[in-house]
């Protein structure tokens, strides 16, 4: 799938014939796609189609799910993501995940923040105190927090801790932050929050989103992946910018999906 | 609101069940005072902990009723046995849980609890033949403190194996790949990610096996000499409360009889210490 107008920028990912199978059942048939870097792109289509799966393959998550095989070629910022010689922990320090469930560990706020600082061998306190500010801060979360940050991390509101866990991302200065339905669990007012974050996110980091929800990658994407399933085994149907995508679309499966007539 | 009879007859039932539950920890309890309370009533608490010796057998002003050396011998055989299971089990439920490949996975537990499921008293018996010489080759008596450590541990390490896995099998796989996506390698993971979050589990896990190591009987008194005297060392013989009551019911008689109740309600009282430390261990546990 060539997009012109990509063809152009600088993409952080360029993926070639990705084909992802559980227990030899391929789910994802070959996906051939081009993101864009500092962009936010959705990933959209019904459940069962593979976005998921094609989202944990960029942080090569996937390698943590017995039985599941990766195949074809992802190029992340130039070099080959499943290289024997990438270093996975380095790729996923610059690759940041936020799952459909808030997932803060059963610690302090401040301890969840360090955490993961600590374990890439950050050890200065006042440097990390710097850090756990500026994450909340970027995350949105400082001010609510700030008087309580020794406090248990679950017993923050589901929105919260949604944010909790941008924040846990942010702290290791990504480069690209991964959302499988980051909303999907939260209230609408969370919902507003975790999009007004992604707006804001927009330009410094590439933002590559999963959602149900056609509003919500209309709202925040600048680019828009369509997937769609035959017989259990999900596809790229097509990828464009939101415009084109929503107003223009090419193929009759994406048009009907846009306009809510199937899906 | 008006429930249906139903749901009444429900309530009720449940209801006295647990009140059935706890009223025979009351019950025993009480008969373990009624019991003892002719050499409460005769001797008084203290000489129990200032006595020099054990032997409560003759009138009151005579005899000895020494049971210190005794509560320390069962104090430390059960912390010794769970320093030693505690690391081991938890050792073993991560490898189950998290390295072990598939088929070991789905084994291991069904070996576990054969292991549980072994008797007391074949275990005493292992000790004595293989155990107790090896100890005896390198300090003698070799029945020892030290033998039921060992003997002991082995028999609380299926609780601990056990329940710890399925602690960790609890998690969500969420939280671990969580972990894993910020770039967190394995053993950061087990050390700051699933430990943590285990630890009110593996505290229970703890306890239970605890409690168990206290109350053990038949391989303790195989295995450790029942000389009543506080330890000097892990190669000294001792006695333990547990093995006080088994070996001398059959002939006590009188004050005697009435002390061997008392030494009950001293292991009851070790019990209750031991499980308000874990679960004091507990409440901490909820804010890392």
């Amino acid at each position: 799938m060539s997009i012109d107008r990509r063809e152009s920028v600088h993409p952080i990912f360029q993926i070639e014939n990705l084909s992802i199978a559980y227990r030899g059942v391929v789910a994802l048939a070959p996906v051939s796609l081009n993101l864009r870097k500092n962009a936010v792109t959705a990933l959209i289509g019904p459940s069962g189609c593979g976005k998921t799966s094609f989202l944990t393959a960029l942080n090569r998550l996937t390698d943590m799910i017995p039985e599941c095989r990766v195949s074809g070629r992802i190029r992340f910022d130039g070099s080959d993501l499943y290289d024997p010689i990438t270093n996975v922990l380095d790729v996923r320090r610059r690759i940041g995940m936020i799952f459909q469930n808030p997932t803060v560990f059963p610690m302090s706020i401040q301890r969840n923040l360090e955490l993961p600082l600590e374990e890439h061998g950050l050890k200065d306190r006042g440097e990390k105190q710097k850090r756990v500010q500026k994450a909340l801060e970027d995350a949105a979360l400082w001010e609510e927090v700030k008087d309580r940050l020794k406090e248990n991390a679950q017993s923050l509101s589901g929105g919260q801790q949604q944010r909790l866990c941008v924040a846990r991302s942010l702290i290791l200065e990504p480069e690209v932050i991964l959302m499988d339905e980051p909303c999907s669990a939260l209230d609408p007012l969370s919902t507003r929050k975790i999009e007004e974050l992604i707006h804001r996110l927009r330009g410094d980091y590439t933002v590559i989103v999963v959602t149900h929800n056609l509003a919500q990658a209309r709202r925040v994407a600048d680019d828009v992946a369509f997937f769609w399933m035959r017989e259990q085994t999900g596809f790229l149907v097509e990828a464009g910018s939101r415009e084109q995508l929503f107003a223009q679309p090419r193929h009759p499966e994406t048009q009907s999906y846009v306009n809510g007539l199937e899906g | 609101m008006f429930p249906s009879k139903s749901d009444f007859l429900l309530r009720l039932t449940t209801c006295l069940l647990s009140w059935v539950s706890a009223l025979i920890l009351v019950l025993i309890v009480w008969f373990l005072f009624v019991e003892s309370e002719l050499v409460w009533r005769e001797v008084g608490v203290l000489r129990f902990l200032t006595d020099d010796r054990w032997s409560p057998s003759g009138d009151f002003s005579s005899a000895q009723f020494g049971l210190f050396p005794m509560i320390v011998a069962s104090l430390l055989l059960a912390v010794g046995s769970i320093l030693l299971a505690a690391p081991i089990g938890v050792g073993a439920a991560l490898f189950a849980a998290y390295y072990a490949p598939r088929g070991v996975r789905q084994i291991f537990p069904r070996i576990v609890e054969l292991l549980g499921g072994i008797p007391s008293v074949v275990y005493g018996l292992w000790g004595l033949v293989v155990l107790v010489p090896l100890i005896s080759a390198y300090h003698p008596p070799g029945t020892s403190l030290l033998a039921g450590i060992v003997v002991v541990a082995i028999m609380i390490l299926p609780t601990v194996a056990l329940l710890t896995l399925s602690t960790f099998q609890q998690l969500p796989t969420s939280l671990i790949h969580s972990a894993a996506a910020l770039g967190i390698a394995p053993t950061g993971i087990v050390r700051s990610v699933i430990l943590p979050a285990s630890r009110s589990g593996i505290m229970t896990a703890v306890l239970l096996a605890v409690t168990r190591a206290v109350g053990e009987t038949m391989a303790v008194l195989m295995v450790c000499g029942n000389v009543i005297q506080a330890p000097s060392s892990p190669f000294s013989p001792v006695r333990t409360l547990t093995a006080n009551i088994a070996l001398e019911m059959a002939y006590a008689m009188q004050s005697h009889r009435s002390a061997l109740f008392a030494t009950g309600l001293a292991l009851m009282l070790v019990v209750t210490l031991l499980v308000l430390i874990a679960e004091q261990q507990r409440g901490k546990a909820g804010h890392v």
